[in-house]
């Protein structure tokens, strides 16, 4: 636990939820081992827990039993070394563009001329160097998620927590944000926990794609993704791209869940 | 065929028409005979009567208004305080919200007379008056307002450290801002109405009292004037609210003038 080089670990972790029948059980026994740095890719069907599991590492929902450790120490409450990307970009109407950003630094009381800089290189990085002084109501899905992309980078902090951020955006726009993605973490390398239920993008981003299975969560696969970076779009269209993809599959269907 | 005319031109033109037209058709109705003007006097004869006794008017007007605004003042800081502590305090939520609700079925003009006892003749009735009826649309608004954040905007607000004043200030309380300023304009209305049936229960200056007194008199242009005056002064009072809140919440989508959209 203390290992250094790990930058999350998890062992038997557990949620159950009360409710009018007894209790669902969310997840079991999960344990998870993420080293510092590493790109790992939480892949599942919708309702297996994998936000929950998310939540949980950032400390932000109460384990039912199990134990969470991050950079060595137990998560007892929520952690704030850490950017969070929800899946609802979660921005403020009443903030420009750059003040959404710029919320992390108010926040944390950051110096705020250094973290203005930041903020406006951060967005100038994903193209969205001309809106700083926008409303998040004038600007589309994708280029929203980038902002709150950028807030929960301004920070530098050394985790990154992704749930499910590009899950309502459309392919294309999916595409160009795991570029960008990729980009921000090669660029500042820092540990990152990316939620989808995409395969294709679990292994275009991941070092490592661990599979769920459906509730109640478990921990079914590990599958390390060999391909070198930084990857463009057209790794997708490779064997070896293809042969990941296949063996995904197969752990998924082996759970019956794709029928 | 026509040009069309200018959009701000037309804003303005189409409610004026009617107006003008009611105005010249109450004036030859009351001057040709038609309605006696002890009944409906001529609006010529309204405005006459403003002119007239202007100055008293005014000093009535000045003191309405101290009334109507001193109790949307108190109903706007009691109003958000309790809302907060509704939101904040689970117990009180549960012992005291549902009483404050059920308390409004009692229709306060009838317990007007009693502050009056309570109170006296002063400004402090008319003001208790106007902030019991004016603060509970603010209090349910607010709370609403307050109550509609996602747990998820929290949770950011938690990653980042921010703790429950933090959340408050940077959070629920801009989110509440379009609820709050909603209840202000409900509330701003219900002021005058409860300065108007305070006055009507005692008191000796206010446009109610004029009300009340040139009714006495059967003086139906000054009943008209005061009625005037105090129309006015709603309608002012509603506008600076109205104003307040383009310039507060100028980010919500009920002031946005026109959507502006960019494509990714």
């Amino acid at each position: 636990m203390g290992d250094v080089g790990e930058a999350v670990h998890a062992s038997g972790v557990r949620k159950s939820y009360p409710s009018r029948t007894g209790s669902i059980v969310a997840l079991v026994d999960v344990d998870l081992s993420i080293k510092s740095q590493e790109f790992v890719s939480i892949l599942g069907p919708s309702g297996c827990g994998k936000s929950t599991l998310l939540m949980i590492i950032a400390g932000l929902v109460p384990a039912t039993a199990g134990t969470v450790h991050v950079g060595g120490r137990p998560v007892v409450k929520p952690i704030t070394d850490v950017g969070i990307v929800f899946q609802r970009d979660l921005l403020f109407d009443w903030r420009t563009v750059l003040g959404n950003v710029m919320l992390q630094a108010e926040i944390r009381k950051l110096d705020r001329k250094k973290a203005q800089a930041r903020a406006l290189a951060l967005l100038e990085q994903v193209g969205l160097g001309g809106f700083s002084d926008h409303r998040p109501w004038e600007l589309s899905g994708g280029m929203r998620q980038r902002v709150a992309l950028c807030r929960a980078l301004l920070h530098e902090a050394s985790l990154l927590l992704l749930d499910e951020p590009f899950g309502a955006l459309d392919a294309m726009t999916r595409d160009e944000m795991n570029l960008d993605l990729q980009r921000l973490w090669w660029t500042e390398r820092r540990t990152a926990v990316f939620i989808t239920h995409s395969i294709p993008e679990a292994i275009f981003l991941s070092d490592r794609v661990i599979v769920m299975s459906p509730r109640p969560g478990r921990v079914v696969a590990e599958i390390p993704i060999e391909l070198p970076r930084p990857r463009t779009l057209a790794i997708r269209d490779g064997d070896v791209f293809a042969e990941y993809q296949r063996q995904i599959r197969k752990v998924i269907e082996t759970m019956d869940v794709l029928s | 065929m026509s040009k069309a005319l200018p959009r701000s031109f037309t804003d303005f033109l189409y409610p004026t028409v009617p107006f003008v037209a009611v105005v010249v058709a109450w004036e030859g109705a009351s001057r040709g005979g038609l309605i006696a003007p002890y009944l409906l006097p001529a609006p010529s004869d309204v405005v006459a009567k403003l002119v007239e006794a202007r100055a008293s008017l005014l000093a009535h007007t000045l003191i309405t208004a101290v009334e109507i605004v001193l109790s949307f003042l108190v109903a706007l800081v009691v109003g958000v305080a309790l809302a907060v502590a509704v939101v904040y305090v689970r117990p009180l939520e549960k012992a005291v919200y549902p009483w404050i609700v059920a308390s409004q079925v009692i229709p306060k003009v009838a317990i007007a007379p009693l502050f009056i006892v309570w109170f006296g003749f002063g400004l402090a009735p008319k003001v208790i008056i106007g902030f019991l009826i004016a603060f509970f649309p603010i209090l349910v608004d607010t709370v609403i307002g307050l109550r509609s954040v996602e747990a998820e905007s929290i949770y950011l607000m938690q990653s980042m450290g921010a703790g429950r004043w933090l959340s408050f200030l940077r959070l629920r309380l801009p989110n509440a801002a379009p609820n709050i300023f909603a209840g202000m304009k409900v509330a701003i209305t219900l002021a005058t109405v409860g300065a108007i049936v305070a006055e009507f229960v005692g008191a000796n200056e206010g446009l109610g009292y004029i009300l009340l007194f040139a009714n006495g008199i059967v003086d139906t242009k000054l009943l008209f004037a005061a009625l005037t005056l105090i129309s006015l002064l709603a309608l002012a009072l509603y506008l600076v609210v109205g104003a307040l809140e383009r310039v507060v919440i100028r980010w919500h989508v009920s002031t946005r003038s026109q959507p502006i959209s960019f494509s990714a």
